[in-house]
């Protein structure tokens, strides 16, 4: 208790003696952190491969790109961000100053998520940064050597006080989330994600939650379904199928069904060769708890293809499940794990009456060639954040902010959604003390006729 | 759960998509406004019954605040309801990358007695326009109001989607146990951590307007005479009630001295030598909260005003000098006609005063030195700010209204609370063709793949060279 409430503490005094509020030392820190991720690439990709099993590659694509570029688009714009936002003023108001200044919130909380441990606790981190707070990070104890390369990193590159990082699991979670902080930034599963909104509650700390859910995956008749199943094949066994916005459920109709487990059977080919487990490209699940649970998930389910594991190496094959019934447990959960399950509608109608009869996924998918279908699609169903004809993308448009919906989470952040969620927006307005026969209209006595008027 | 029935029959109504054309929204939209229109009469009577609210204060809170958000509304909803384009990167140029405004489905409003139909009606206006289905909750404690609005709203908006739900705190408490899609509350921020606690149950986000002790620092370079007249104004103006009102005045020994006798001509001006008989001055809404206000005043020393009779729950407009920051009345939100003064030494000390308490709703500086005025709003932290006059910023539609820390979360007035109602929905319409500038982002991962899509999706600085 007293560890946390010093560290905090730190933050706070650290805060509210202003200096990480001037533009030149915000930049500074974030140039410092771009300056981190370029040099210390290589223990960052080594963390990523000991936790996750990641490669090269993806580890590069997918967190360090991710974050170089999210640097370079905040370094550019955070000025414009930053800056006053005059308002249209009314009659009354024509002489004065009106504008929205964005100011700090205070001493921000970012806990981070295991399966991109690396992106989801710095994005977050350069949004708080940029917009001048102290910011405590919790990085995910479950994805150890990053967590652990996050606590020596940052303090080598950045203020110590105002943004420290605190490791640990839930005990070390449970007494931080007791501290005042003025937002948290929480990415996780939606249970933990009730349980810091009550913790935020109490302080009323306003909160922004990255949740999950199960993303649906519609497939309609009219469509390539080669290039469908290719863009699908990607989204979906990357990282294990451990993405939040991973397509976690494909919904069409039963004549195509065959097709498309072909059609994904192919791509994995082209994708991770005949022996997937010894591909460099396929990574694994992430600890044993999780193992067990994805492969408790394949029973009694019909497996089109794959559903071969490995304990020993957290190993589970790229697995497709046919005719799967919505009220069996595969389809209860969300996933996170590289099994797909197909479940048969007969029509979109069907598809959407389903996904609306479900919680509000963070992302939604739909592969057609009629416009109208997709428009439809996405005016008739709610989600965080979708993507048509392909799947993942919608999170990489920087503008667009990233965010859940429901039971998929509240708030959203991602470029200059970041900043706006990390600032609080001042009204001001600055009058004359002249000018005061003005004001003379809504003094008392007040004038009867106009009321009656 | 009492309420469950009438949730599951908002929620279905919802489900059914009525809600959401734009046609739709504008006709509940001007129902809306009709109802202002059709009621003046008995709204104006109703807050006088309740609070002794002025009918001319009655009608510029009530009826002129809510029609311009009204109209602001209408003018401009076509334009908010549509897709925002945003800008896209290279490999994306003949895709669509766009945020919709989704609404959120079925959402609560909480409203608090001072401003009864204003502080449910601009946020309803918001959650129509979003395109939201919604339950409001006026207060109990306002209860002409309550009556009001419980029999008549109905006569103007779709029952379907719209209903009004009436009674006190086991009501209020049974009504949270739902789950709704947005929560939108005005009131006080313990009843603010009870709402919030609620909603973290079903993950609904929420909007909490609170409040706390708006400072109201006066420099010793100003008009004293206009300073006291804008002060006075925002501190009586419902007798107090009002969230944002000046809660306690800042400033140095002297300038006490100079205030005070501006302040009597203020009130003088405003009320007549005996403001109880004056139909611009308010009332106390309860006897409870009479009784709290009145406590207060053993504070410092009455320097105005101090009469009160309990039978018509009046509080005289009432200044009081020399407060300390130990006094009763510096303990918590006033929300009565008392103006105390505490006295600081210097600009710097009051910003001291300022920080060292929770943030509150508003903050007001008065100087005719420009620079004293931003140094206070760039010292300090606050939901609002307004230099040399008192609650007008909010009447502004375009300034977002809200609070920060204990004063509150979210924001709204004008296209603010159509934002809040809305879900903005992250969407890409992607080509189905051009498979092959996705190409490098697929396995087998070579060098040669990562350093294309390295070139292809990475934001590169001004001033360095791009490639293609």
């Amino acid at each position: 208790m007293e560890r946390m409430q010093q560290i905090v503490g730190r933050a706070r005094a650290a805060f509210n003696s202003g200096r990480s509020r001037p533009l030149e030392f915000r930049m500074q820190q974030l140039k410092a952190l771009e300056r981190m991720v370029q040099e210390k690439e290589k223990d960052i990709l080594a963390a990523l491969k000991a936790d996750l099993n990641k490669c090269g590659h993806n580890a590069y694509s997918h967190e360090i790109l991710g974050v170089l570029g999210e640097l370079a688009l905040v370094m550019e714009k955070l000025p414009s961000w930053a800056a006053p936002q005059p308002v249209q003023k009314n009659l009354l108001t024509m002489r004065d100053e009106a504008y929205i200044g964005y100011e700090p919130l205070g001493v921000v909380l970012v806990i981070g998520a295991w399966n991109y441990p690396f992106v989801l606790v710095m994005q977050p981190l350069i949004g708080a940064i940029a917009a001048g707070n102290a910011v405590v990070v919790k990085p995910s104890e479950v994805s150890e050597n990053t967590a652990r390369l996050v606590a020596e990193l940052l303090p080598q590159y950045l203020d110590k006080e105002l943004y420290p990082v605190v490791t640990g699991g839930v005990p070390e979670t449970t007494e931080l989330l007791t501290q005042r902080f003025d937002h948290i930034l929480y990415t996780g599963n939606s249970s933990v994600g009730k349980i810091v909104m009550a913790a935020a509650a109490k302080h009323l700390t306003p909160v922004t939650l990255e949740l999950g859910g199960k993303s649906p995956c519609y497939i309609d008749k009219d469509c390539d379904l080669a290039v469908a199943c290719r863009r699908i094949t990607w989204g979906k066994y990357m990282n294990c199928g451990q993405t939040c916005i991973a397509p976690d459920y494909i919904l069409c109709d039963p004549s195509i069904q065959g097709k498309v487990v072909e059609n994904i059977k192919a791509t994995l080919k082209e994708f991770y060769g005949e022996d997937v487990k010894s591909s460099p490209d396929y990574e694994r699940i992430v600890n044993k708890r999780h193992f067990m649970r994805v492969k408790s998930l394949l029973e009694g389910q019909k497996i089109a293809h794959g559903g071969e594991t490995d304990e020993a190496s957290c190993f589970i094959a790229p697995t497709i499940l046919t005719d799967v019934s919505p009220e069996s447990k595969v389809m209860e959960e969300e996933i996170f794990g590289p099994v797909l399950p197909i479940v048969t509608v007969r029509s979109v109608e069907e598809a959407i009456e389903f996904i609306n009869g479900r919680e509000k996924p963070l992302a939604l998918y739909v592969f057609s060639n009629n416009k109208q279908l997709i428009r439809r699609v996405i005016a008739e169903t709610s989600s965080g954040g979708m993507t048509a004809n392909d799947v993942i993308m919608h999170s990489v448009v920087p503008d667009l902010p990233f965010g859940g919906v429901g039971h998929s989470g509240m708030g959203a952040y991602h470029g200059r959604h970041s900043f706006e969620t990390f600032s609080h927006r001042r009204a001001c307005l600055i009058k004359d003390l002249k000018m005061e026969f003005v004001n003379k209209l809504r003094y008392p006595p007040g004038s009867m006729e106009m009321v009656h008027l | 759960n009492p309420y469950a029935g009438l949730v599951s029959h908002l929620r279905a109504s919802w489900l059914s998509g009525k809600t959401r054309p734009l046609e739709y929204r504008v006709a509940q939209l001007e129902a809306l406004g009709r109802f202002l229109d059709d009621k003046k009469e008995e709204i104006l009577e109703a807050t006088e019954l309740d609070m002794g609210k002025p009918s001319f204060e009655a009608f510029f809170s009530e009826i002129l605040l809510c029609k311009n958000e009204l109209n602001v509304t209408l003018n401009n909803l076509c334009h908010w309801m549509k897709d925002e384009h945003v800008d896209k990167n290279l490999v994306m140029q003949l895709d669509s990358a766009f945020i919709r405004k989704d609404p959120y489905g079925v959402v609560l409003i909480i409203a608090p007695w001072n401003y009864p139909i204003h502080l449910f009606l601009v946020p309803l206006i918001g959650a129509i326009a979003a395109g939201n289905c919604a339950i409001i909750k006026p207060s109990e404690i306002s209860k002409n109001t309550e009556r009001l609005v419980a029999e008549t709203l109905s006569c103007y908006l779709d029952n379907d989607c719209f209903a009004v739900v009436t009674g006190g705190v086991p009501e209020t408490t049974r009504l949270l146990e739902n789950k709704f899609d947005y929560i939108f509350f005005t009131g006080s921020p313990p009843v603010g951590r009870i709402v919030m606690t609620a909603a973290a149950k079903h993950l609904t986000p929420v909007t909490l307007e609170l409040g706390g002790k708006n400072p109201c620092y006066v420099s010793d370079t100003c008009d004293v005479t206009n300073v006291a007249r804008r002060v006075a104004w925002g501190r009586f103006f419902n007798a107090g009630q009002t969230c944002i009102a000046p809660d306690y005045l800042l400033c140095t020994v002297e300038m006490q001295d100079k205030l005070m006798p501006a302040l009597r001509e203020a009130i003088t001006e405003f009320f007549g030598p005996n403001p109880r008989e004056s139909p611009d001055f308010g009332r106390i809404v309860s006897d409870k909260q009479f009784r709290r206000i009145r406590a207060l005043l053993c504070s410092g020393r009455v320097a105005l005003g101090g009469q009160t009779d309990e039978a018509e729950r009046y509080i005289a407009p009432t200044v009081l000098a020399d407060v300390l920051p130990s006094d009763p009345i510096m303990q918590e939100e006033i929300f009565g006609p008392i103006l105390p003064i505490v006295v600081i030494a210097d600009m710097d000390e009051a910003i001291d005063f300022i920080n060292a308490r929770p943030r509150p709703l508003a903050i007001y500086a008065f100087s005719c030195d420009s620079k004293i005025v931003n140094q206070v709003l760039e010292r300090t932290s606050s939901g609002g700010f307004c230099g040399n006059d008192t609650l007008m910023h909010v009447t502004l539609t375009s300034l977002p209204f809200g609070g920060i820390g204990n004063s509150g979360l979210g924001k709204y007035h004008g296209k603010f609370t159509f934002d809040t109602f809305s879900h903005h929905r992250g969407c890409l319409h992607r080509n189905m063709g051009l498979e092959t500038l996705n190409t490098p982002r697929y396995p087998p991962y070579t060098q040669q793949k990562l350093g294309l899509l390295t070139t292809t999706f990475e934001v590169k600085r001004r001033g360095t060279c791009t490639l293609l």
